[in-house]
């Protein structure tokens, strides 16, 4: 049986305060704990360990931890509990193999995955619910049958949410913007001393908003405002727009400061794991993550500043085998302690994909469906 | 508290369009379909006009049944 308490404990503290040698350990205790937990229980992933000659009775470090590829999760559903304990299945985009990654949830771990997700959150934006004007439709907040990934990343925010504003309109599954009511939305927020949250998925946010807005010459002035952004950036490929080009056009339109841009990353097989851009622009492993930077050659670790793929370790999941999962996502470690924002934790920057990974994330497949 | 147990029982039918009848101390979005992530936000918000109190993020998600709901507006507001 698994200590559910270990995780909890690391769970409920401060989410950026342990230097990395205080960190360590600890997380690495419940890390080697949780991965016992699915060797027994999920016949594939002990396959899996075998196969690669792994033993999780055995001491090991993070590198050493066998990592399962992003690409796997799509193929077979991995579960670490009877399929009768299944409480919530998440499915990513489809991408353009259509074959979308399926994970599993029970309640502990769908209950943990929120908890997670809300403290680095609240870290990131504060602790107090302000007026949201979300670009997309307003079915996406709502109840629905069917949960699309990107309604279920929307659905998630709106806990820090005092009032909610939608600005696209869906017709015959495409979707436009109404620029109208967002210019409305704009200017009262003008007026909104808490100062709103806008947020969108990033193609939607620069392509169709940041960018009209820009080509009319409308300026707005947003102190305290919060722009958050998620999701792929290579539809954006095409305007060449860079991170630092997105924070200084926000900046611009919207009248906010640099550090009030947030771009969030996240990915379906660790869901509930997010990372944000601090005010320095990094992004910060929490208490209960690590990140691992390989050699996209040799899958070999790489030293800090140097480019690879991004493996992310986190024992949160106890539902499926989802705590060392290899990402098709380019990045480098920047540092590790030392942010002048104050966060403690490894800092890390994503910078692509890999050649050869598709198209994906939530912003990514949006884009398609844009008039 | 049962004062506050009838203005929260209000404030839910008013917000989840339902009946005040249909509200016990068990209610929670697993009972009512109309309790989504959007209509939990609109209920935040009348209960902090209802009682003039600030409800934060953190509190926010843990209001998960009516009885949460009245147990933290017995505690959170003030009396007079």
């Amino acid at each position: 049986m698994i200590d559910e308490k270990s995780i909890d404990i690391i769970i409920n503290q401060s989410v950026y305060d342990l230097k990395e040698n205080e960190k360590k350990q600890k997380l690495l205790e419940v890390v080697q704990c949780v991965t016992r937990h699915h060797y027994e229980q999920c016949y594939p992933y002990k396959r899996l360990c075998d196969k690669r000659g792994f033993n999780p009775q055995k001491y090991f470090s993070f590198e050493e931890l066998p990592y399962l590829p992003t690409s796997l999760f799509k193929d077979i559903q991995l579960l670490s509990i009877p399929s009768d304990k299944l409480f919530r299945e998440i499915k990513s985009s489809a991408t353009t193999t259509g074959q979308p990654s399926r994970v599993g949830l029970d309640k502990v771990t769908s209950r943990r995955q929120s908890k997670c997700f809300n403290r680095v959150v609240i870290n990131r934006i504060g602790n107090e619910r302000r007026k949201f004007i979300v670009l997309d439709k307003a079915s996406s907040v709502g109840r629905t049958e069917k949960v699309s990934a990107r309604d279920s990343t929307i659905r998630s925010l709106l806990f820090c949410a005092s009032e909610v504003d939608t600005c696209l309109i869906e017709e015959e599954e495409k979707l436009r913007l109404d620029y109208n009511k967002l210019i409305k939305l704009l200017k009262d927020a003008e007026g909104n001393p808490q100062g709103v949250v806008i947020f969108g998925f990033t193609f939607i946010l620069y392509a169709h908003v940041v960018k009209r807005l820009m080509e009319s010459g409308n300026k707005f002035k947003l102190p305290g405002a919060k722009i958050l952004h998620i999701g792929g950036w290579k539809k954006l490929e095409s305007f060449k727009v860079s991170p630092e080009k997105l924070i200084s056009d926000c900046c611009e339109t919207f009248g906010v400061f640099n550090k009030d841009v947030v771009d969030f990353y996240g990915f379906t097989e660790q869901s509930g794991m997010i990372y944000p851009t601090c005010e320095e622009g990094v992004r910060h492993t929490p208490i209960w993550a690590e990140v691992i930077v390989r050699d996209p050659l040799t899958l070999k670790p790489v030293l800090n500043k140097q480019k690879g793929i991004l493996q992310f370790i986190t024992p949160i999941q106890t539902s499926y085998p989802g705590h060392s999962v290899l990402t098709e996502d380019i990045g480098f470690v920047n540092s590790v302690d030392d942010c002048n924002c104050g966060r403690k934790g490894t800092t890390f920057k994503v910078v692509g994909r890999s050649l050869n990974a598709e198209v994906r994330g939530c912003g990514d497949i949006m884009g398609d469906l844009f008039e | 508290m049962e004062g506050i147990k009838q203005r929260c029982a209000e404030i839910m039918a008013k917000v989840f369009k339902i009946e005040t009848s249909q509200v016990n101390d068990e209610t929670s979005p697993d009972s009512i379909t109309q309790w989504d992530s959007l209509s939990h936000v609109q209920m935040l918000s009348e209960l902090e006009k209802s009682f003039s109190v600030k409800i934060n993020p953190e509190e926010g998600i843990n209001l998960e049944t009516f009885k949460m709901i009245c147990d933290w507006v017995e505690d959170n507001v003030k009396e007079g």
